[in-house]
């Protein structure tokens, strides 16, 4: 149960970080999936040549980072709105994996790592999880203690105001583009080590829950933790369902989602009488 | 200047002048580079859904393409349709008011309903599908592998292992079934024929059966694995197109059996897959293009083929399976195998 | 002005991007250009296909701005087309085939109401218990496509065909096509009344002008007395209302039935629209023309000429980020 509620909450959190981190920063990143895909299609190649899981990290991390500065960039220089701009990147990252799979290995189906000396599943997890740790409080510490966090939450709360004060917004903003994007390529990366194998549309929706997860958690750091747990106990109690009950077993797919709605419903209500209390 | 809105109108009449200068440019440069040939038997294959990776269609287009390599009055042109349902009839419409081919040539259960509505709109267009089912209409061929026998093959290697002592074997008779998504294929003959199959083997085996729904969700086909083979699974026959790795990867990590469908699969995974079954999409192909081609080709009927003619096989030469399925069990999976060509 | 020829600029280099592209990918570079372009107007049927593509783009996105000019954000747009799409056909296969015209109307009506109701609930929870309306609307949306699904390949399945999808409607029912064989229906005249009402109410209606001053600045609304309440919900209201049209027109002028994933990414095509067109509804008429252009020259193309899939996602890509990049440049007020 702690591994199925990991394996599949982690790669959520890893790039719910990275999303929030652009988030804070006054400008989203919507283009989570389609980077998580890079990420995982680049820890295949590298993978596959190098048989190295540290250069396979490496390069899934920094491929996706600087897709993501890129195409932050060029939406400030041209002024474009950076939703509309993620919803293509969206569209253009899948297809060009499919494009680069079929050039480079001839098919644009399911690609099989070698097995022979790979980490078992469980070891993976461990490491992934350790790495998403450090993340964290990583994150955490820079956030809350250290001027460049306050650089970050100044860019998003007060653009005008950073200006001023003879900062750059849009180089703080890059810099979290980037961060997302490297978070994203870990989260795509342990996808295919994990799988032994880079499947089409690895990502599964994983970029967007990862959104989701923000502000589930309430647009905290700490939050999107809860969140990714939820998402990841929902998934789990769903995938149980299928077995424990005579019902058709696509009448609990959608559960997860359900679930979760019904938990933000509940909490908010919770939290609203609190506040009704507290007024006279 | 203006305010935010009002300027935008002349903005986008400006861009869309612009676009259409362009586009004008690269038509005329376009328009001097196409010549059009002589006529020859011109082939559509349309493929509901992606080629690369897709063995079904891999083999649906190699077929055809053979038998238009073979005849030089004929060619072949590959269409792509994608995964969206909801497209698939708007593409073939397209592709039947072009009236550019003379066979659309495609391969899904859900084709032969789409092609009749198309039919209806364009009649004079010839269509073949291969594994869908649809009698007496005259512009549509079909050619169907019978699914309930190839679940039953599955099945019944399924319930001897899990009754075995085979390593990864346990002491539960429980087998399973995990799909992209619930179809009517699926639902009415593949899991009532894997069960069936199963329980001729082992009249008390279950089979627990589980939808990841959609064809590409790897990590949640290995939750489901890893879920399924917690209860007592032994061995799992995926049918979820890129999700059947994670289902792979969860046998292998446990130790458990996996089946492979449609295509030899036995090299995947090393003492994981334990036995294959696969369709000759191919052959079905190339001998329904060449009979179109010849003029042959019964329009109006439907074909249903199975392990008699050999159009569905279930693998027994491969060395992994030799090595990893023991003599007694391989052996009464022959004698069922025999069993059924009768 | 130098602000158009920028966007000639932009324009040039996607046509570029794409031309270069497919010289390095495509066997026949040419001819997927040319049907890529001409594919729309090549005949009737294909030209055709795209006012029906371009109809239910215009009312996505003529409702998805609504929201937006409210500040609002719905995200569920896929799951309150298939919904209502699927609650249409049900009216569609329960109604009487003597109602015809009556029954067409009443399947709209329902369906209408439902693609409101569901977004509403959004609405509804952002006012009353501040939950964001961004992943209320995400997260329902997510379920109900699920759900959908369910209901569609289960006890709603027509159960004599093999495609995943319900019954089809009675001929009754059906829009009226213009221009046969095509998808082409009289959908195109409610999209562009959808569009054209939408546009005169934000900007020639009280309703509207207050609409607009809460989305600009909620503190100065208040202010203004203009009611926080319908503000938060009625905007949901409209937009889930035009996402639930769309999904009935389709059900009623193209499919004839709800078939698995009709959805198509309307939803989120609705959401580039609203935001190509800058938000304004009319300005959605234009944008949506471009958009089916592309959809529309890409499947012929595909159908045409040896375009593979994956490569029509990478053009598509393209276009859209080219088009954006200049076209949302005119914007000021930027997403919250």
């Amino acid at each position: 149960m702690t591994y199925s509620i990991l394996a599949y909450g982690i790669p959520i959190l890893l790039a719910a970080i990275g999303g929030y981190l652009t988030d804070i920063s006054g400008k989203m990143n919507i283009a989570l999936e389609g980077l998580i895909m890079v990420g995982a299609f680049t820890a295949y190649g590298v993978m596959a040549a190098t048989s190295s899981y540290l250069l396979a990290f490496t390069a899934a991390a920094l491929v996706p980072a600087l897709i993501s500065a890129g195409y932050e960039t060029l939406t400030t220089v041209y002024h474009g709105n950076i939703f509309v701009t993620g919803l293509a990147v969206n569209l253009l990252l899948p297809g060009l994996t499919a494009l680069l799979s079929v050039r480079i290995y001839a098919s644009s189906g399911v690609l099989s790592l070698q097995t022979d000396h790979m980490l078992s599943s469980v070891t993976l997890l461990q490491i992934i999880t350790v790495i998403t740790l450090i993340v964290f409080v990583t994150a955490y510490g820079i956030l809350h203690q250290t001027k460049a966090g306050l650089l970050l939450r100044a860019a998003g709360l007060n653009r005008r105001a950073f200006e001023i004060r003879g900062g750059s917004p849009d180089a703080v903003q890059r810099t979290a583009f980037a961060l997302s994007g490297l978070l994203c390529g870990l989260s795509g990366a342990y996808l295919t080590l994990s799988l032994h194998a880079f499947v089409p549309n690895i990502s599964s929706g994983k970029g967007w829950l990862a959104l989701a997860a923000i502000y589930l958690g309430d647009r905290r750091l700490s939050g999107l933790v809860y969140a990714a747990l939820f998402f990841s106990v929902a998934e789990y109690a769903a995938n149980r369902a299928q077995g424990l009950f005579d019902m058709p077993a696509s009448l609990f797919l959608g559960f997860p989602f359900l679930i979760t709605f019904l938990g933000l419903f509940v909490k908010a209500m919770f939290r609203s009488r609190r506040n009704d209390h507290k007024k006279p | 200047m203006k305010g935010p809105f009002s300027g935008s109108p002349n903005h986008s009449k400006i861009t869309m002048i612009s676009l259409s200068l362009v586009m004008i440019l690269i038509m005329t440069f376009v328009s001097c580079a196409k010549e059009q040939e002589s006529q020859p038997y011109r082939i559509a294959v349309f493929v509901p859904g992606i080629v690369s990776g897709s063995p079904i269609y891999e083999m649906l287009v190699a077929g055809a393409q053979q038998a238009a390599d073979e005849h030089e009055q004929a060619v072949v042109q590959v269409i792509e349709g994608g995964s969206n349902q909801g497209l698939w009839e708007e593409s073939i419409s397209t592709l039947a008011a072009s009236q550019e081919h003379d066979l659309i040539v495609t391969s899904n259960p859900a084709m032969p309903a789409i092609a009749a509505a198309v039919s209806a709109k364009f009649p004079e267009q010839r269509f073949a599908i291969m594994d869908g089912a649809l009698e007496g209409n005259e512009a549509i061929y079909t050619l169907r592998y019978d699914q309930q026998q190839q679940a039953m093959l599955a099945g019944h290697l399924a319930g001897l292992i899990t009754a075995s002592s085979m390593s990864g074997a346990n002491d539960q008779l429980k087998i399973g079934l995990i799909a992209g998504q619930e179809y009517p294929d699926m639902t009415d003959l593949i899991l009532p024929g894997f069960t069936a199959g199963a329980q001729t083997a082992h009249a008390s085996v279950t089979v627990e059966f589980r939808v990841v729904g959609n064809w590409y969700d790897a990590a949640k086909g290995s939750e489901l694995a890893r879920a399924m083979i917690a209860d007592g699974v032994d061995v799992i026959l995926p049918i979820a197109g890129g999700a059947n790795q994670g289902v792979l990867t969860a046998a292998a990590d446990a130790g458990t059996y996996v089946l492979w469908y449609d295509t030899n699969g036995y090299a995947l995974q090393k003492g994981t897959v334990a036995g294959s079954t696969a369709i000759r999409q191919d052959k079905a192909t190339y001998e329904t293009v060449v009979k179109a081609i010849e003029g042959t080709l019964p329009f109006g009927s439907a074909e249903t083929v199975g392990l008699e003619r050999g159009y569905i096989t279930f693998i027994e030469d491969d060395e992994l399976y030799l090595e990893l399925v023991p003599q007694e069990i391989r052996d009464q999976q022959h004698a069922f195998i025999e069993s059924m060509m009768q | 002005m130098r602000r158009y020829r920028d966007t000639a600029a932009a324009l040039c280099a996607a046509a570029a991007a794409v031309v270069l592209l497919l010289t390095i990918l495509s066997p026949d570079p040419a001819g997927t250009i040319g049907s890529l372009i001409r594919g729309p107007f090549a005949n009737t049927y294909t030209f055709g296909n795209m006012l029906a593509t371009m109809s239910i783009l215009i009312i996505c996105g003529a409702g998805m701005t609504i929201s937006f000019q409210a500040g609002l954000f719905n995200l569920g747009g896929e799951g309150q087309i298939y919904s209502a799409g699927l609650a249409g056909a049900v009216i569609g296969l329960l109604l009487p085939v003597q109602t015809g015209i009556i029954g067409t109307l009443l399947i709209m009506i329902i369906g209408t109401a439902v693609g409101a109701l569901i977004a509403g609930v959004s609405g509804y929870l952002l006012y009353r218990f501040r939950i964001h309306e961004l992943i209320s609307s995400f997260l329902l949306s997510g379920a109900l496509v699920y759900f959908v699904d369910f209901l569609i390949s289960n006890p709603l399945r027509d159960t004599d065909g093999f495609l995943q999808s319900t019954r089809q409607i009675p001929q009754a029912f059906r829009l009226p096509s213009i221009l046969p064989p095509s998808n082409l229906t009289s959908a195109l005249f409610f999209a562009v009344i959808t569009a054209a009402s939408l546009a005169f109410w934000l900007y020639r209606m009280r309703g509207g002008y207050e609409l607009r001053v809460f989305g600009t600045n909620p503190s100065f609304a208040e202010f203004g007395a203009i009611p926080h309440k319908r503000y938060t919900i009625l905007p949901m209201l409209i937009t889930g209302a035009c996402y639930g049209l769309a999904g009935t027109l389709m059900v009623l002028s193209t499919q004839y039935a709800a078939i698995m994933g009709f959805t198509a990414g309307y939803g989120w095509n609705g959401i580039a629209v609203a935001l190509i067109a800058g938000n304004n509804p009319i300005l959605v008429i234009p944008a949506a023309f471009l958009l089916a252009w592309l959809e529309t020259g890409i499947r012929t193309a595909m159908s045409g000429s040896s375009l593979s899939f994956d490569m029509s996602n990478v053009i598509r890509g393209i276009i859209l980020l080219s088009i954006t990049l200049r076209l949302a440049g005119s914007r000021r007020r930027s997403m919250k």
